[in-house]
């Protein structure tokens, strides 16, 4: 016998040996340099599961713990404690503070780090959205000059979730960006479009932005969105996004004009990402200074000028008619490989957490002296040339200034553009050395520096706090309070609560004999169900089916939580006077062949809104949630009512019935297989089922070798010559009814060459 | 993560205990019988014991309570000596060949050795890079570290550190001496690998083999001798047999079965020492547990092995087919409970896991 089973794992070791040598799973190109030319489509699709996938769409819930919640899912322990939070920590998160609960998990080892990547190479960070400790937003005000801001972290500081919305709740459209690049596995093919779980409206926005863009900047950049005017900013009244006329396209990260090619004087509709053509602007048709068509009207977006560290390649465009050099245009660096340009790219792909270089510009603009025009590193002779109409005014300096060329007779002391564009204090002082007292007094040379700017972006993030309890201002602003405690109660956390450091936990004075018996009745009780409180044991079977343990099903959190609105229902149960009832409607029918799903719309006054619905199915014990998935078959009886984000609920409660019948027939598998490909087969399965949700799962096997699940199939074409491959599939439904015997088709796939 | 302790007898903390109790019983009735001389040679073995222990590092403290099926044994949370800084996000650890404790203590760039019984011995290490931006000059020397994650101790207690963000693997004798260092991270590795710019290995965890290293890169196995010469690579970017996605843990097992924790794939994979995939568990569609975040791996003597599972803060149980057999852990800073744990080892019954978000190393004992 145990011969027997040696044999038959030696067969099946065979088997898969021989289905890993099958040019289905070889590289392209076996002897390319690893291992460019692959493909990824979604980190989404690697990382992260979800056993409780009711809507069928497999891929759009494998998100990892960042959203694609479906009822009974289990990602909320992920990320969340229940009972057991650390009393230094808020929001039932497992860390001190919500930088340490991401930089758990974002540590470098899984792709990509967030923070600390320029220093481990010996870098300095000379800017930093600095999370947990900044609170003032550089250009934050219309007016252009800074704003304070009141964020989620500690004492009101920037953090992580200011911007990225864990829960994946509310986010912008994925875009092609650049953090892939400083991977061995990319290259000028390589398109990964990700959200990076972007808050529409980040914190303090007041308005909703879709796409990336200079406009999702200027959500809170607000005195950015039309200039750097004010002097709070080096670019003196430079446009962002201006547009000419009304109802114009606007562009974004992931539409923009784009340069065609190396050394093209043309422009196309494409993505900032993935290439240096972005970055640079060629000449337009009419010469120096001009735009191209797609050009006119517009200024930059911001990621043009501030994104990641990079060499944008030699422009050769620091050239001066006086000095008689010939202009010419050339992006050398975008179409290399990245590997072998270490300084054609962006360096870390921490934009915007963190840069080497200066206000997270992608290059350095002529402040250092060390850089001259002619070396091309001039962030302004990205788009200007030297070649433009000398200013009004001009002609006076030449009348002093026989050289005739600020730049010439100014190298080496002060160079570039800023000799005329960029007056500042450090320039006159400089002008001083030489000149003497200022010759221009009448001439305003002062840049103002706003100090508060200088918070926001400084050297690094070294010394940010990584424990609570350092922080006296206790959290309560954060989700709930944002607004009204803290003017209630002056910020004076301690009045009720024991310790700085004690944000969950309060002694519940408030509640028993103060003003809001019920305020907290949700949060503390469904979570601390060891409390005095005898309401407790009311509240734990909204998690705990079967008597109170340590450990419960983190699917229930959505028994109460709405993800992720919960933290804004609450927020809005403070402050809003709405009182306009809810309306639930709940799209059931009559009969359901297998499982039956019942999804929830709430409307309040005729309008879609959130908030959150309670249900109970034939009876049964309260639950929440968006949804409803029945399987056992038979009558039920639904019983449902919503609550608006305003605390408002829904009554009288509204109530269906329906059956549930039984589904014994397995589903059906087609596929559209021809029997020979050319180059890249892709066959799509096609499987059919009577049940009301379908089929589930569509499992095949290629070659007999690894089972896997989906419904299109894509092989690619052997290096040479033609392989030959048999495609067994079949499906199962979501009453675990199995389609029996499995299909197998057979196709062959030839190089095509 | 060790190949070649396996089987080593460990002298656990509990007996150590046990003989400590076991010898003041005896002081005390020797007491009895030489009055007040020997009262003083107690009291100093008392103030000695007490010191011992203090100095530790960090027993438990808070007894034996079971939590979730995992038994708390051991407790490290660092050197636990004046201005030598604690555990700051440690990522690996390994048992060594005297039962000494190696942990790979990342944030602070160091590896810290202990005794078995948790007493801080020394430590080594500090912060070099390779590979610096540019204008700026490297600072690496021998045996500075950028990032140690994975570590694994052959049979002679030669250390070898994955020393992630230098792109290379170090290698130091059993008292910290650095022997050598391999690839050269600024020399491309085979057919290429993860490195910066393309350069060396991303390496996450390195396990030994006879006389290979077995080192994982972001996509790939890449395989050297033990004197670092490259043999072979294998594996590839996704999620089919043979891929991989950032895999973090890497063991071999007694019969000579690699297996992989493959991160980002949620999955742990199998495979012969030459690359042949044999298994795979956590695959969705099949039966088989779920994991969130499988990071660290670590192969048992009897064929069991041991994962990680850094989403769900506990510790998954496989046989030999990798057929999960158990899951134990839960999430907290109690003994016993876990916060985002990440790499393993295992010697005789216990485990040694690091308790990353909790800032320690525990040594653990499987007690359902």
């Amino acid at each position: 016998m145990r011969v027997v089973q040696i044999g038959a794992i030696g067969l099946v070791a065979a088997a898969v040996l021989l289905a890993c040598e099958t040019g289905a799973l070889a590289y392209p190109n076996p002897d390319a340099t690893y291992p460019r030319g692959v493909f990824r489509t979604d980190c989404a699709d690697c990382h992260g599961r979800e056993s409780h996938d009711t809507t069928g769409s497999v891929a759009a819930t494998r998100k990892g713990p960042h959203g694609g919640y479906n009822m009974g899912t289990s990602k909320c322990g992920t990320c969340h404690y229940f009972h057991l939070a650390p009393l230094d920590g808020f929001r039932l998160l497992p860390g001190a503070t919500i930088q340490a609960v991401c930089e758990s998990c974002h540590d470098g080892t899984g792709g990509v780090g967030v923070y600390g990547a320029i220093e481990a190479r010996g870098g300095t960070v000379r800017a930093a959205h600095r999370v947990e400790i900044a609170t003032v937003v550089p250009g934050g005000d219309e007016g252009g000059g800074p704003s304070g801001g009141v964020f989620s972290g500690l004492g009101n500081t920037l953090t992580c979730s200011d911007c990225h919305s864990p829960h994946d709740w509310q986010t912008i459209a994925p875009f092609v960006g650049d953090r892939m690049r400083s991977e061995p596995t990319s290259d000028t093919v390589y398109a990964l479009a990700t959200n990076r779980l972007l808050k529409q409206r980040p914190t303090g926005s007041e308005t909703t932005v879709t796409a990336y863009g200079a406009a999702w900047c200027a959500s809170c950049h607000r005195g950015r969105a039309t200039g750097h005017g004010d002097g709070s900013g080096l670019m003196q009244a430079h446009p962002v996004m201006a547009v000419e006329g009304e109802g114009a396209d606007e562009y974004t990260y992931d539409r923009l004009p784009v340069v065609v090619g190396v050394e093209s004087t043309e422009t196309m509709i494409g993505a900032l990402g993935q290439s240096n053509r972005g970055y640079v602007m060629p000449e337009g048709a009419d010469g120096p200074g001009s735009r191209t068509p797609l050009q006119q009207g517009r200024g930059p977006l911001c990621q043009q000028c501030h994104e990641d560290a990079r060499d944008i390649g030699p422009s050769e465009r620091g050239t001066n008619p006086m000095l008689g050099a010939e202009q010419t245009f050339a992006v050398s660096v975008y179409s290399s490989p990245v590997s072998a340009e270490s300084t054609g790219n962006p360096e870390f792909h921490v934009f915007p957490h963190e840069s080497s270089a200066e206000r997270f510009l992608v290059r350095p603009v002529e402040s250092s002296h060390e850089v001259t025009v002619t070396a091309g590193h001039a962030l302004c002779l990205n788009c200007h040339s030297l070649l433009h109409e000398l200013p009004e005014g001009f002609d006076e300096c030449l009348g002093c200034h026989d050289a005739g060329d600020p730049i010439d007779i100014h190298a080496g002391t002060v160079t570039g553009c800023e000799a005329c564009h960029l007056p500042g204090e450090p320039r006159t002082a400089e002008c001083g050395s030489c000149h003497g007292t200022d010759p221009h007094a009448e001439v305003d040379h002062t840049l103002t520096l706003v100090p508060d700017t200088m918070d926001f972006f400084t050297d690094s993030h070294l010394g940010r706090p990584r424990t609570a309890w350092l922080v006296d201002t206790v959290d309560c602003g954060i989700g709930c309070h944002a607004d009204d405690l803290v003017t209630a109660h002056g910020s004076e956390c301690l009045t009720c609560h024991p310790a700085t450091w004690d944000t969950y936990e309060p002694d519940k004075g408030c509640q028993q004999s103060g003003c809001h018996v019920a305020y907290h009745g949700d949060a503390f009780v469904s979570h601390d169900p060891y409390a005095s409180n005898p309401l407790a044991r009311d509240y734990c079977d909204s998690c705990h089916t079967a008597g109170v343990g340590a450990l419960l099903d983190p699917g229930f959190c959505l028994n109460c939580h709405v993800v992720p609105a919960a933290t804004t229902a609450l927020a809005s149960r403070f402050s809003s006077v709405e009182a306009t009832p809810p309306v639930t409607v709940a799209d059931v029918q009559v009969s359901y062949v297998g499982p039956a799903y019942i999804s929830f719309a709430i409307t309040v006054d005729g309008e879609a809104a959130d908030g959150r619905t309670y249900r109970r199915l034939d009876g049964g014990r309260l639950m929440a949630g968006p949804g409803v998935f029945v399987s056992e078959p038979g009558v039920h009886s639904l019983e449902f009512w919503s609550e608006s984000l305003s605390g408002v609920y829904e009554s009288p409660s509204r109530t269906a019935t329906f059956t549930v019948v039984p589904d014994t027939l397995a589903p059906v598998t087609t596929s559209n297989v021809r029997s020979s490909y050319e180059a890249t087969a892709t066959v799509v399965l096609g499987p059919t089922d009577d049940g009301y949700l379908g089929s589930r799962y569509t499992y095949y096997r290629l070659n007999g070798g690894a089972l896997r699940y989906g419904t299109v199939i894509e092989v690619p074409p052997p290096v040479s010559g033609m392989e030959t491959y048999n495609l067994e599939f079949w499906s199962e439904d979501w009453s675990g009814n199995v389609e029996f015997p499995p299909k197998t088709v057979f196709f062959t796939v030839s190089s095509g060459t | 993560m060790t190949g070649d302790t396996k089987g080593a007898t460990v002298d656990t903390p509990e007996a150590g205990a046990a003989d400590m109790r076991g010898g003041l019983a005896a002081s005390r009735g020797t007491l009895a019988r030489l009055g007040t001389v020997l009262l003083a040679t107690l009291i100093g073995l008392v103030v000695f014991l007490v010191f011992y222990l203090t100095s530790s590092g960090g027993y438990v403290t808070r007894g034996a309570e079971v939590m979730d099926g995992l038994a708390p044994v051991l407790a490290i949370n660092g050197p636990g000596h004046g201005g030598i800084p604690d555990f700051h996000r440690p990522m690996g650890a390994a048992f060594g060949r005297d039962g000494r404790i190696y942990v790979s203590d990342t944030e602070n760039n160091r590896i810290a050795v202990f005794s078995q019984r948790g007493r801080f011995l020394f430590d080594f290490g500090g912060f070099g890079f390779t590979k610096p931006l540019p204008g700026v000059d490297a600072t690496w020397e021998e045996g500075l570290l950028n990032s140690p994650l994975g570590i694994d101790v052959d049979e002679n207690g030669d250390v070898y550190v994955a020393d992630f963000r230098n792109d290379q693997i170090q290698v130091f004798d059993a008292q910290g001496n650095f022997l050598r260092r391999f690839p050269d991270p600024h020399e491309i590795v085979g057919r290429g690998a993860s490195g910066q710019d393309g350069t060396g290995i991303a390496v996450t965890d390195v396990a030994l083999w006879g006389d290979f290293v077995y080192a994982l890169d972001s996509y790939q196995i890449v395989v050297f001798t033990k004197a670092g010469q490259f043999v072979r690579q294998f594996g590839r970017p996704g999620s089919g047999p043979g891929e991989f996605e950032h895999p973090n843990g890497i063991d071999i097992m007694p019969d000579s079965t690699v297996v992989v924790a493959d991160s980002n794939n949620g999955r742990v994979q199998a495979l012969t020492l030459d690359g042949v995939f044999l298994w795979e568990t956590g695959v969705r569609g099949g039966t088989e547990y779920e994991f969130g975040l499988p990071r660290g791996v670590a192969a048992v003597d009897d064929g069991t092995i041991v994962v990680v599972d850094a989403f769900e803060h506990n510790i998954v149980l496989l046989d030999a087919a990798g057929n999960v057999i158990g899951s134990h852990g839960m999430r907290g800073v109690a003994p016993a409970q876990l916060n985002f744990p990440n790499g393993v080892d295992t010697a005789d019954d216990l485990l040694l896991v690091t308790d990353k978000e909790n800032d320690r190393i525990q040594v653990l004992r499987i007690n359902p």
